[in-house]
């Protein structure tokens, strides 16, 4: 098994100036060409020139840096035996991938080097996909999650009633008021229910049942 | 996927390719060219499917995953390594020609597209998992590989 980090950055970058960022801060080189020996899928093929360097990591990992394509940059992470396990390079992979982070974000703001997205997946030896993926989540990420509708919808149906009711001016007239929440509720619901019966036609929808 | 919920790096389980697409693909190319099928091996560690076309075997690797993301760059050793292993496994059968195929929903960018070219990998795109329609996919996968396309039914 291997892991496949991918590297988003702001602009279009060049190999030797990312060499020149990111290459200090990760000392413990090896020979590229030892590095590639040590990988199994790499084992039979000569190290490319795109390859920039490699280095040995933490969990008895390496890494090698191995190319830079426009906006982007790939990291090949690797056990240095097969006895390493896949939980622990995923550790591996989750520390390199934070400390590489926090080298680009240490770069002035306008940088292009500077982090858009982050990517590990994880590769079986054979070099097929094994569904394992990892994604960065900065603040901002999250931010937008807390932000999506099933996060605000609680407070927005108050909210909107409450709106209706001041504009109506119905705040001194308690029956009509509630009838008025009542509606706005029961449109909110039809119209989740319009929205999730549209998406969801033509699949079945499954739950567990205990028996 | 799971999700830290931290600002970091969270790894999860994620399924291959948008709602099986790997595996929609790979069905639907043995059905259409079922004629032509030498192989159909999903657990194997050799390729999704091969074909024999005379004296040509096509050796298809179906490589799906998230469409925003680069092509892997281990893709040209890992086909390397599938030609290797099918070439060894059928010598005793006496093969011709090999011609591998990289089926693929990834993002190609055109460096990639040229190292595939320069090693002789042929590269049939899926552009949108969205629109995958069998039919059309089937021809353009026929005219890249060579195959007949008289037998496309879907």
């Amino acid at each position: 098994m291997y892991c496949e980090i991918t590297v988003g950055h702001r602009k279009q970058i060049d190999a030797a100036g990312l060499e020149s960022v990111i290459r200090a801060p990760f000392n413990n080189d090896i020979p590229v060409a030892t590095a590639y020996g040590r990988s199994a899928i790499y084992r039979a093929v000569a190290p490319p020139p795109v390859s920039l360097f490699a280095f040995d990591t933490v969990s008895n990992c390496f890494v090698i840096v191995r190319k830079v394509n426009v906006r982007s940059s790939t990291y090949h992470l690797e056990g240095n035996f097969p006895v390493v396990s896949v939980e622990t390079m995923l550790q591996a992979a989750e520390e390199f991938s934070g400390q590489l982070v926090s080298v680009l974000e240490k770069t002035s703001f306008r940088s292009p080097y500077r982090l858009r997205s982050l990517v590990v997946q994880l590769f079986e030896d054979n070099g097929r996909e094994t569904g394992m993926q990892g994604r960065f989540t900065s603040f901002l990420a999250l931010f937008k999650e807390q932000l999506g509708w099933t996060q605000i919808k609680s407070a927005f149906v108050p909210f909107v009633t409450a709106q209706l009711l001041i504009w109506r001016g119905l705040k001194q007239e308690p029956l009509k008021a509630s009838v008025y929440s009542l509606a706005i509720a029961l449109v909110f619901a039809l119209a989740d229910a319009s929205l999730a019966g549209w998406r969801g036609h033509g699949k079945i929808k499954w739950k567990l049942r205990q028996s | 996927m799971f999700r830290a919920q931290n600002p970091g790096v969270s790894i999860g389980v994620k399924a291959k390719g948008p709602a099986g697409l790997h595996e929609r693909i790979r069905l639907d190319l043995a059905r259409n060219f079922r004629a032509n099928l030498a192989s159909e091996e999903s657990d194997d560690p050799g390729a999704d499917l091969t074909f024999r076309e005379g004296n040509r075997l096509a050796v298809v690797e179906v490589k799906t995953g998230d469409p925003g993301l680069p092509l892997p760059s281990s893709t040209l050793a890992q086909m390397d390594l599938l030609t290797a292993h099918v070439r060894a496994k059928l010598a005793p059968a006496g093969v011709g020609e090999i011609m591998p195929v990289l089926v693929t929903n990834y993002f190609v960018s055109d460096a990639d597209r040229d190292e595939l070219e320069q090693a002789g990998i042929k590269l049939v795109h899926v552009e949108s998992p969205a629109s995958y329609d069998p039919k059309t996919f089937s021809q353009k996968f026929a005219q890249i590989v060579g195959l007949p396309e008289n037998l496309i039914k879907l």
